[in-house]
């Protein structure tokens, strides 16, 4: 007796070509060992990150006082921190009472802060009239990754603002850096008033620039 | 050559040409307001424009384009009840393009490393480190990504090229099916 004749649906032949190929098990098996090994080492991050003595190698007071992670509060009076300008000068924060100040912690390699750099240079005639100082400085150790020093990057982005005694520019200390900008923010800027207290922190001075101007005319310079 | 082979037999019709048009068009204002975000830290509007330079826009419009042509592909050869080839390396494509502007001069990392609990001078030892990378190195991220693209289209249109052939064949092996039998 002959076999009734399969069916042949457009169906079947679809699912006969959707069973898995040699291939797409592979390359699945690659994606789930891929992954295991993303998670395996986002574990040993982490690990590494609680385990890890969290004291700083030096032997500085510096470095000392940088384990102690204080975060800046707006509204209160802003922390003293020393820095050195790029002719060596050591200087402190606190010279500078009786100014508004904007004080910029950046690193050399950072996109933001190039062009940050060549916004507040293009609007440096205003915040000069307004009597901001503007203090730049370079994160310590550049964040730990190469790239040019304040000075260069200064000349090279900041045009011809530079050099001007109404924006410094120059390296911040550990303990500054660590104060400052404990997460280590590749750009962060804070507005200080007169009487030195906080005012505004925020970062990116190319898109944030109407907060500066502000700033700058009074609205936020108690 | 293969590729253009499969392009040609999926653009035949208009209604992949639009689907590939309008791929294209929204693949390219997210890239042209992404690829700058490096610059902005990781804002995105209209001030994201006013970075675009030379390489970027040139960046953009490759990556729209190979994204577009890549994904019609897929589709045609899903609709052509073939297998589709190509998905994941697109998928990571639009990553490795994105990732540079995304991960550079934000908070991202900084964040991530505070909140799997490392210490300031950890997260200042690794975020310059790693964010530097991307800062550097992002034309090769996007050259990489453009590669990639480059390769899941060629996979897709292989596919499709070689799918059509077997389907054929397939179907004179099964045999005819009991309606085409039916006098």
């Amino acid at each position: 007796m002959a076999q009734p004749k399969k069916k042949t649906s457009p169906k079947s032949v679809k699912r006969r070509s959707a069973k898995r190929q040699p291939s797409e098990r592979r390359s699945r098996r690659l994606l789930y060992y891929g992954g295991g090994l993303l998670a395996l080492v986002l574990i040993a991050f982490v690990v590494y990150g609680l385990i890890t003595p969290k004291s700083s190698t030096g032997s500085t007071s510096d470095a000392a006082s940088a384990n102690k992670t204080v975060a800046v509060k707006m509204g209160s009076l802003a922390p003293d921190m020393t820095f050195t300008t790029v002719d060596g000068t050591e200087r402190r924060l606190s010279e500078f009472r009786g100014r508004p100040v904007m004080l910029w912690l950046f690193a050399s390699w950072c996109p933001t802060c190039q062009a940050g750099t060549i916004a507040v240079a293009g609007k440096f005639d205003q915040l000069r009239q307004a009597g901001v100082q503007i203090i730049q400085l370079l994160l310590y150790n550049n964040l730990g990754y190469a790239g040019p020093s304040a000075e260069e990057f200064a000349k090279r982005y900041a045009g011809s603002t530079y050099p001007s005694p109404g924006w410094l520019w120059g390296d911040a200390s550990q303990a500054g850096s660590y104060m400052y900008d404990p997460k280590g923010y590749p750009d962060i800027y804070f507005l200080i008033s007169k009487d030195g207290v906080l005012q505004t922190m925020s970062s990116a001075p190319n898109v944030t620039m109407k907060q500066i101007l502000a700033f700058a005319q009074g609205a936020g310079n108690k | 050559m293969i590729s253009f082979g499969a392009l040609s037999l999926a653009l035949r019709a208009w209604s992949y040409r639009y689907l590939a048009l309008g791929l294209f068009a929204g693949a390219l204002v997210l890239y042209l307001f992404t690829l700058p975000a490096a610059y902005t830290g990781g804002t995105i509007g209209l001030i994201s424009l006013h970075y675009l330079n030379a390489e970027l826009l040139f960046f953009s419009v490759a990556l729209a384009a190979l994204f577009s042509l890549v994904l019609t592909l897929n589709i045609y050869a899903f609709r052509a009840a073939t297998r589709g080839q190509g998905r994941s390396l697109s998928l990571g494509a639009i990553f490795s393009s994105l990732l540079p502007s995304s991960v550079c001069c934000t908070s991202l990392v900084p964040s991530l490393l505070a909140a799997f609990g490392a210490s300031t001078p950890q997260i200042f030892g690794l975020t310059g480190r790693i964010q530097g990378i991307f800062a550097q190195y992002e034309p090769l991220f996007l050259a990489f990504s453009l590669i990639l693209l480059l390769f899941a289209l060629w996979l897709a249109a292989r596919n499709i090229l070689n799918s059509c052939s077997l389907t054929e064949r397939s179907v004179s092996l099964i045999g005819p099916t009991e309606e085409e039998n039916q006098p």
